[in-house]
This record gives C-alpha cells, structure tokens and sequence, in this order.
C-alpha cells in the first residue's frame, strides 16, 4: 500500500505563532500538560497569561523532544527544562568541532 | 522472528532485582541515548535498550517474559505461544512516537490494542509520529529542494496487531531551510487507530559536508586563499557564491583571517544571509635563489615584528 502525495509544510521556527488550542490540536497534547510545561519552564510562549499565549512553530518540537526526553530518562519536568538547552550547547559544541575539524 | 534476550541487552542476570535492573538502564541511557551518545549505531542499541527496560522494570510484563523459559538464547528464532500477554500501552497522550517496538515485542504483548476493543467502539488513537533526518546539499537550502522521503509506519490491522507499511511521501521543502531547522508535515506519520487523527512527521534538516562553504544559520561562510601580494596590494579577484560567481575586492592591506562580507548572498530569507569571505593567505614557496632573494628583500625593506603582543 503505497500512498505517494505532496504534503503540505510548516516550518518549525520563531516565524509562526500560535495559540494554546492551536497548539494543542497540532500536537494532540492535553491543555493541561501543556500548561504544565509553560508552568515547569520547558516551554517558553510570548504573553504572560494564559489566554494570550503565543507558541512559535520551534515549540512544538521542543515539547515533542521534552515529552521524549522525560520519558527516556525518566525525569521531572524541572529536569528537563534544564537539560534542553544544555543539549543543545553540547550539540552546537559538537557541530562546531566538527566543522573545525573538516577545515582544518 | 528472532528472540530478544532483554537480560542480555541491559546486561543483567535473570535474577537481578528491581534496583539492578533500573542502575543498569540508566549506565546505558547515559552510554547509547542517542542525543548525548557519540557512539556509532546508538539509535538502534538506545531502542533494544528501552524496549528490555520497558519489560523488564514492570513485573507484570517481566513475569510475562519469564514464563517463556529460560532456554531462549538472544537471536534464536522465536514462535509466540497462544494466548496474549499483558497490555503494554502507555498513558501518554498526544505525540506518540514511542510505540516503536520490535516485532518480538508486539508479538509478546499483543493484546495491547485488542483488549480494548470490547470495551466500545468510540476508543480512538492518535496515528504514530515519525521523525526522520533529512540530509541536503546548501546548493538544495539556496535554490529549494523536492525530496521522496520512504519510510515504515507501524498500522495495526484487524486483529490489532502492528504492521509496518511503506508510504511514501514528497515533499518540497522551501529555500533557505537551515541546519537543525525542524519541518512538521501534519497528518503525515502513521495511521490513526478506530478513526483516530493521523500523526505527523517530523524532518530535521542537515546540512552534507562541503567541500567549500559552511553555513552558520543563514550565512555561509567560505575561505578564500589569496597571495601576501594580493593582501598587501588589494585586487580583485573572482569568488564562488552559492549563486554563482562573483567579483570582490580585497583592500590594500588586508591580514589572513580578515571577512569580507557579501551583503545577501547567503541562504535566502527574511532576511536573506550573508556571504563571508575569510582571508587565508597562502605563502608561496621560495624553491631557488632568485626566490629566496625576495623575500630577503622584503626583510630589509619592511623590517616589523608581527608578536610585538605576544611580549611580556
């Protein structure tokens, strides 16, 4: 059963923003925990209250990745909000390495 | 179907406790999981290392495993006994790309989807997401790119038991995608169960190697070797853009390492990047004597101590 089709895209970036209920039908997430995240810190929407939250497109990939994350390494949610950006140093780190390397 | 060993994956003995089981996951989370792990193939040990822990951690699901023997060795070919094991759902909501597992596992488990059938009719599930990594070229960032992405999604059939079917989708990503930049294609992953919405796919886009330009979000960067005379006397010279070629001007007096910036000539964008020149001065080799002369020459004519710095 091969299905071949062009699909339509978002890009996941700070260019597109979004509302609470929005973002909870794109991601099937619950309300509530995706305000608990906004609460722990794993996400970081525009506005300060609830009902004027703005998530951007990158969100929706961090809250994937947090889900993931929390679930692999069995963390708290404070964990993982520490540990998202210090992934993605390590990871520039390394990519930065390896372009060094490869010019050198 | 090939028998797992998931005592063997986390390198524990059949006896060990609860405890053991869980120190040693965490040993090989930290080793494998593959967002720390520099380790070649560490996706496909991180996944046999969470499916064991998964089985292993529940004493339900561990019982369930035991009961097949002791005599099973890790590879062996493997035929399911009748009757199902326990559920091995999950209580996640949402984003569901963690129902990955092996065949063997499905197979143990399998009644995880079915049991819930009797139940009503009204169960529904959130088809599976599915990430994968795209590589392209920075050529492909800067003109736009279609790619046919094929892959296996997991569908449960009428029994309820998970199958992987191929699907394959275009996609045409737009200009000036930058590495690391997630794309979400909506109800693109798996099939949703009972009715249930489709899960999405997710690409990450990475930028292959160059063999001379690298991009740091939109702008690209490229080292262009000149001559000391070229440095000290400014030129022109002709340079390869991603758009194709280009003349610039090094002024008079330029050292290595000096950028020279292509205003909009990086990946497109609001707003576009772009283009860096990094000056690397190549020294031309002094071979006879005539050569060596020169730059003797140079030495008495412009006599200067380039580590005046480095002193003290």
């Amino acid at each position: 059963m091969h299905e071949q089709l062009h699909a339509e895209l978002w890009l996941l970036d700070e260019t597109r923003a979004i509302t609470l209920s929005e973002f909870c039908g794109a991601s099937g997430l619950l309300e509530s925990l995706v305000t608990e995240m906004v609460n722990e810190g794993v996400l970081v929407p525009h506005g300060d209250a609830e009902h004027t939250w703005r998530f951007s497109g990158a969100c929706l990939a961090r809250a994937k990745r947090a889900l993931r994350l929390k679930r692999e390494l069995e963390l708290n949610w404070a964990a993982v909000a520490f540990l998202l950006p210090v992934l993605d140093e390590l990871r520039e780190l390394r990519r930065q390495q390896q372009v060094w390397l490869l010019t050198r | 179907m090939q028998f797992k060993d998931y005592y063997e994956t986390l390198g524990v003995s059949r006896d060990a406790t609860h405890a053991d089981i869980k120190r040693a996951y965490r040993k090989l989370a930290r080793k494998y999981h593959p967002d720390v792990s520099k380790e070649p193939n560490c996706e496909a040990r991180f996944k046999d290392v969470q499916e064991a822990y998964e089985v292993l951690k529940d004493a339900d699901k561990r019982e369930a495993y035991n009961r097949l023997g002791p005599d099973w060795k890790h590879g062996d070919n493997f035929t399911p006994p009748p009757g199902g094991g326990p559920r091995a759902g999950r209580q996640d909501s949402g984003f569901s790309d963690d129902l990955d597992y092996s065949e063997f596992f499905s197979q143990i488990f399998r009644d995880r989807h079915g049991r819930e059938q009797g139940g009503g009719d009204t169960w529904q599930m959130r088809g599976q997401d599915r990430s994968l990594r795209i590589e392209i070229s920075l050529q492909d960032s800067y003109q736009g790119a279609t790619r046919t992405l094929s892959f296996l999604v997991p569908e449960l059939d009428a029994r309820g038991e998970v199958r992987q079917i191929p699907k394959t989708v275009n996609v045409t990503l737009p200009k000036g995608v930058t590495a690391g930049q997630r794309i979400r294609l909506a109800a693109q992953g798996g099939p949703g169960f009972n009715g249930g919405p489709a899960g999405d796919l997710f690409l990450e886009v990475e930028f292959a190697p160059d063999r001379r330009f690298r991009a740091e979000g939109h702008d690209v960067y490229l080292e262009l070797p000149i001559t000391p005379w070229e440095a000290a006397l400014g030129a022109k010279v002709v340079v390869p853009t991603l758009g194709g070629k280009v003349e610039l001007t090094i002024p008079p007096g330029s050292q290595a390492g000096r950028k020279l910036r292509l205003s909009g000539r990086g990946l497109p964008g609001q707003p576009a990047g772009d283009q860096y020149v990094v000056l690397v001065i190549v020294v031309p080799e002094a071979h006879d004597e005539a050569q060596r002369a020169v730059y003797r020459e140079m030495a008495r004519l412009m006599p200067g101590d380039p580590r005046a710095e480095l002193r003290n």
